[in-house]
Parts: C-alpha cells; sequence; structure tokens
C-alpha cells in the first residue's frame, strides 16, 4: 500500500488523495512524500552527507541552502558526526537515522515508513520506538503512515491504526478503540499478547451462555439469537480459582516470565492461554485439573462471520456458584 | 592422522598433475622463444635453449610495423572497453529496472544472438561492412565490438541482484532514470566495471579471427594478425619469433589478471551493500 500511496505502483483502481488532491496521475517525484524503508536504502556509495544531500540536489537546490538544510537535520537526528562517514560502514541503527534525515530533509507533506525497525535488534527497537514517536509525532508534526507487524510498535506509537488482511482493511480506530472494541475476531487476536482465547460457546436465551455446561448469566439482554457463537476472553482477563467455581481445565504446560506465568491448559475442546501471578505456580503441575473463571470484559463473536456481536463489561454478567 | 596425510598427499598430486598440464604449454613457449629455429624443430624435443638466442625478440621490434600494431590493437581494446562499459550498463538498466513495452521480447531476441554461432553470420557481415566500405578500415573493429550481448546480460543481471529500494528511493528523491543511472547505478556497478573492462579488453588483445577477414593492409593490423603475417612462410611458420610476439604480448593479460583477479573469479563480487 505504501508503494501505491508513494507512487512506485499503480492502482488497478481507486483514487488516491492527499489534502484534498486526487494524486493517481502525479508523477512520485512531484508528490512530495517521503518513504524511508524496510532496507533504508542508503546509497553505499556516498558519504553520510551525500545521502542526505541528495533529495535536495535532484531538486537543484542551490548549495548553501543545501549545506544549511543537511547540517540542520544532521543535528535534529543526532548525526553530525556521521556526515563524512561512507553510508556502507554505518551499523543498522545508524542507517535508520540516515534514511531518515534523507526523507525528512526535503519537509514532505506525508511520511511514509515500511517497517523501520524490524532490522533492528529487540533492545535497540524499544528504544526508537519511543523516540521516532516523539520525533515524528511531537517535534514535527509530520502525518506519517507507518506500516508495521509488530502489534506493539502500532498500540505505542499511533494514533489510528489501520488493520489491514490479505490486502483489505478490516478497521481504522484509534488504538483503545482496536483494544477494546476489536472489529472481528482477526483484529481482536491481532492485538494484545498472549492473544485472546477463543473458545466455543452457545447463546441459550437473552441472558444466559453456556460454556461447554458452564453457565454465565448476563444481566443486560443479548440482542443475539440463540444459537452457537465464539466467545473471546484475553489470557489477563482469565483466573484460577480456588473455591471451584468456573471451568475446569488440564494444564498441558506453562511460560515463566519471572513477573508472571502464562498457562496453557486445555478445556477439553480447545487450548487456552490463562495469565497468572508467579506465586500460582507453587500449586501447578503439568498434567494437574484446575478450574478457571473469567473476571473481566467478554467478547462475543459470530460464528459465520466473524464479526464482533457484543462486548459484556465484567459488571453485566454473574456466574452462579 | 595418517588417512588425513594420505588424503592431502592425493590432493597435492592431482594439484600438481593439472598444474603441470596447464603450464606445459606456457612452459614450453618460454623455452622455445630462446632457442633457434632449428633447435625448436628438433625431435624429440630438448628443453634447453643451445645456444641460448635473443635473435626471436630482436627480429620482432626489427619490424616497423610492430609499434602501429601495437597501437593498432590499444586503440581497439580501448574503445571496446569503454563503449561496452557505458553502453552495455545502461542496456542492462534499462532491461533490469525500467518498465516499457516490448521489453522482455527485446531482450530474449538479443538473448537468441549468443545461441548463433559466429560463423552464421559472417558473410553477410562481411556484405555489409563492404557496403558500408568499411573493410580495411581499422574503425571498424570497434564498431562490430561496440556493446556485446553478454555485457548486456552480465550488466542485467547484475542490477536486478541490487535491491530494487535503491533505485525506488532515488525516484522518490527526484531522480530521473538517467539521473539515477548516473548517480546511483553506475557508482553501484564497480565491480561490474572492472569485470567487463577486463573482459573487453583482454578480447580484443587476443582477437585473430575477425581482423584476418575485415583487415587487408598491413599498417591497419592488430597485433595477432600482425605477426602471423610478418612470420609466414610460402611453406612454413617460423614459429619461434610468433612465439616470442605472443608472449611479450601476454604481459597485459597478465598484468591485467593479477590486478583484477580479485573480479575475475567468481564474476561479480558486491561488497557495497549489507544487510
Amino acid at each position: 500500500m505504501l508503494r501505491l500511496i508513494a507512487g512506485l505502483e499503480d492502482p488497478d483502481e481507486g483514487d488516491i488523495v492527499l489534502e484534498g488532491i486526487r494524486i493517481n496521475d502525479i508523477d512520485p517525484k512531484d508528490r512530495n512524500i517521503a518513504m524511508v524503508f524496510q532496507s533504508y536504502a542508503v546509497y553505499p556509495h556516498m558519504t553520510v552527507y551525500g545521502n542526505i544531500e541528495f533529495p535536495l540536489r535532484m531538486r537543484k537546490i542551490p548549495e548553501n541552502e543545501r549545506k544549511r538544510k543537511v547540517r540542520e537535520v544532521a543535528e535534529l537526528l543526532g548525526i553530525t558526526h556521521l556526515l563524512e562517514k561512507k553510508a556502507w560502514q554505518l551499523s543498522g541503527g545508524e542507517q535508520q537515522r540516515v534514511a531518515l534525515a534523507r526523507a525528512l530533509v526535503r519537509d514532505p507533506k506525508l511520511f511514509l515508513l515500511d517497517e523501520p525497525l524490524s532490522n533492528l535488534d529487540a533492545k535497540l527497537r524499544t528504544r526508537l520506538r519511543f523516540e521516532l514517536r516523539r520525533l515524528l509525532h511531537d517535534e514535527l508534526k509530520i502525518t506519517t503512515l507507518y506500516v508495521t507487524h509488530d502489534q506493539v510498535e502500532a498500540m505505542t506509537m499511533a494514533d489510528r491504526i489501520a488493520i489491514m488482511n490479505q490486502g483489505s482493511l478490516v478497521q481504522v480506530d484509534t488504538p483503545f478503540e482496536i483494544f477494546n472494541r476489536p472489529r472481528n475476531i482477526f483484529v481482536a487476536t491481532f492485538v494484545g499478547t498472549p492473544s485472546m482465547n477463543l473458545l466455543k460457546a452457545e447463546v441459550i436465551n437473552q441472558h444466559t451462555i453456556s460454556l461447554n455446561g458452564f453457565i454465565i448469566n448476563v444481566k443486560k439482554k443479548l440482542e443475539i439469537r440463540p444459537g452457537r457463537i465464539i466467545l473471546g476472553i484475553r489470557p489477563q482477563h482469565l483466573t484460577v480459582t480456588s473455591d471451584g467455581t468456573g471451568f475446569r481445565c488440564r494444564v498441558t504446560g506453562f511460560e515463566n516470565l519471572g513477573e508472571e506465568v502464562i498457562l496453557r491448559l486445555d478445556t477439553s475442546r480447545e487450548e487456552i492461554q490463562v495469565v497468572a501471578p508467579w506465586r500460582v505456580l507453587r500449586k501447578i503441575i503439568p498434567g494437574q485439573e484446575l478450574t478457571v473463571r473469567p473476571i473481566d470484559k467478554l467478547y462475543m463473536f459470530s460464528e459465520d462471520s466473524s464479526e464482533l456481536l457484543a462486548v459484556i463489561e465484567p459488571n453485566e454478567y454473574t456466574i452462579p456458584l | 592422522m595418517k588417512k588425513r596425510f594420505y588424503y592431502e598427499l592425493i590432493t597435492i598430486l592431482i594439484g600438481a598433475f593439472f598444474f603441470i598440464v596447464y603450464t606445459m604449454p606456457f612452459i614450453r613457449s618460454l623455452v622455445v622463444s630462446f632457442m633457434t629455429w632449428e633447435q625448436a624443430s628438433q625431435i624429440p624435443p630438448t628443453w634447453i635453449p643451445n645456444p641460448f638466442i635473443l635473435e626471436n625478440y630482436m627480429r620482432l621490434f626489427r619490424i616497423e610495423l610492430f609499434p602501429k600494431w601495437v597501437i593498432n590493437t590499444l586503440v581497439y581494446g580501448s574503445i571496446v572497453s569503454i563503449s561496452n562499459v557505458l553502453l552495455g550498463l545502461m542496456a542492462g538498466y534499462s532491461f533490469a529496472l525500467l518498465r516499457y513495452l516490448g521489453r522482455d521480447l527485446i531482450f530474449n531476441a538479443l538473448l537468441a544472438l549468443i545461441m548463433l554461432p559466429m560463423f552464421v553470420t559472417m558473410v553477410p557481415l562481411y556484405v555489409i561492412l563492404a557496403q558500408l566500405r568499411l573493410i580495411d578500415n581499422i574503425f571498424a573493429l570497434p564498431l562490430l565490438g561496440l556493446v556485446g550481448v553478454n555485457t548486456v546480460f552480465m550488466a542485467k543481471q547484475y542490477f536486478l541482484s541490487l535491491p530494487r529500494e535503491f533505485f525506488e528511493a532515488a525516484k522518490l528523491d527526484g531522480a530521473s532514470y538517467i539521473r539515477a543511472f548516473f548517480e546511483i547505478a553506475l557508482p553501484m556497478a564497480k565491480p561490474l566495471i572492472i569485470t567487463i573492462t577486463v573482459y573487453q579488453f583482454l578480447g580484443a588483445w587476443n582477437a585473430f579471427f575477425l581482423p584476418i577477414i575485415v583487415l587487408k593492409s598491413p599498417e591497419n593490423f592488430v597485433y595477432t594478425q600482425g605477426l602471423n603475417y610478418a612470420f609466414s612462410r610460402a611453406w612454413y611458420v617460423e614459429y619461434t619469433p610468433i612465439i616470442a610476439g605472443t608472449l611479450i604480448g601476454s604481459i597485459p593479460t597478465l598484468l591485467f589478471f593479477i590486478i583484477f583477479r580479485r573480479f575475475l573469479i567468481g564474476s561479480i563480487v558486491i561488497r557495497t551493500y549489507r544487510r
């Protein structure tokens, strides 16, 4: 999609509109859209200075102004000390900054970033994630379209997230809305780690849901026809109970994250995951049976279309003893 | 331990065998170039020049046209090298990175040309040259060699091997296709340029068949052709001075090889880009 907006590829149909103007037929170089590629595409044979200067030189901007602008951008990104280096000598993180600088130097109307952090190691990625957002969003205030497969990047950096699945747009919303009201199962399982548990359930009547015999009473009236549904519960929204309320599961394994534990459980119909505090580990051995109950939001999805039907808040349901 | 020793011994023996097979002709040439014609044609062959003479080399330098032939060859080699680099890279760039109607068709047609043996086109080529009045013109050879299909092919593959993003970035940065060629493609093709130059120059330096068809008067001859002309007699070829000549002629070849060996082995090395 970025390639379409940048003009590197032509769309089969539809219009691309930027600031109210249809840009389908405008030459990529006249669109004033800057793009940072996943591989950065920093020209290896030039110096860092040459790289940043390149788009200005192509636009026939006079030399002294070029010099000033390159310095400005280099200072902004903290790469002044690299200016004389050849680009092929740079590390991944440095290359990324140079690519950013080259894109920023010509004051683009729109900024396209194609997975800019995916080639970096985890630590650097976390730091740059924060810095990028501060720079582009808070300081420069440039409209930015940022492509990523990393849901954490999407959630932390974006004002609005557009989720795409196999080339079509599924949902465009704020991170908050995406997390709390995912339009369908795809979106619901995309955000949040570990991803949402999906359980086969049945709506018995307008106030009752059955989860393989385990009954949930809903206070408000459900606007859903009785029948089979998919019930989504986030792993953080389940708890291991000691008094036997909830549905029975068998422990198949666990992942210890230090502070907390991800339990892998088998409900005899599906595999689910539960995030539990670390101390429950002392009581748990694989193969053991235990009971689990929901303590927070329940998401109800249609079984056929996988669309979201309803979200039930924790104060809207009770679980009979 | 012992097994390893035998393994290495066998490797060395096989290596030595091929070394001898391949260097023998060269050593023979070297030895013969210092022999008299009588000794060189003895059977069984002898290997130590007796008497040791420099006459073969002297005769070479006594030929008045010898420097002219060398210059002709240098001109031929230089033109062909430069034009192949420039035109071949441009064509390869266009085939690899631009999109236009009939691109693949043209490229495949060009590739098909490689399959044709040169003898098929020899006669028509001669006729065309004759009609253009280019027979016996020293510029006919460089004209024929301006750009080779294999150069274009090599260049295309090279540019395809470079990440596309470089050229897309250049496009977004505002560079036209032509600017992107000179600013991005050309500087990034250094290894390729060296390879093409070496191959083309050596090709011209060793050319023999095409020159003897195209060039007629001795002052227009290239080096190889001149040697053959100077020492071919009616009944036999005086091959000791020719060998001396070819040895001298291999000096630039050897130099080229030593200097650019890194680029010739394994054809093209890309060092500029790293992930």
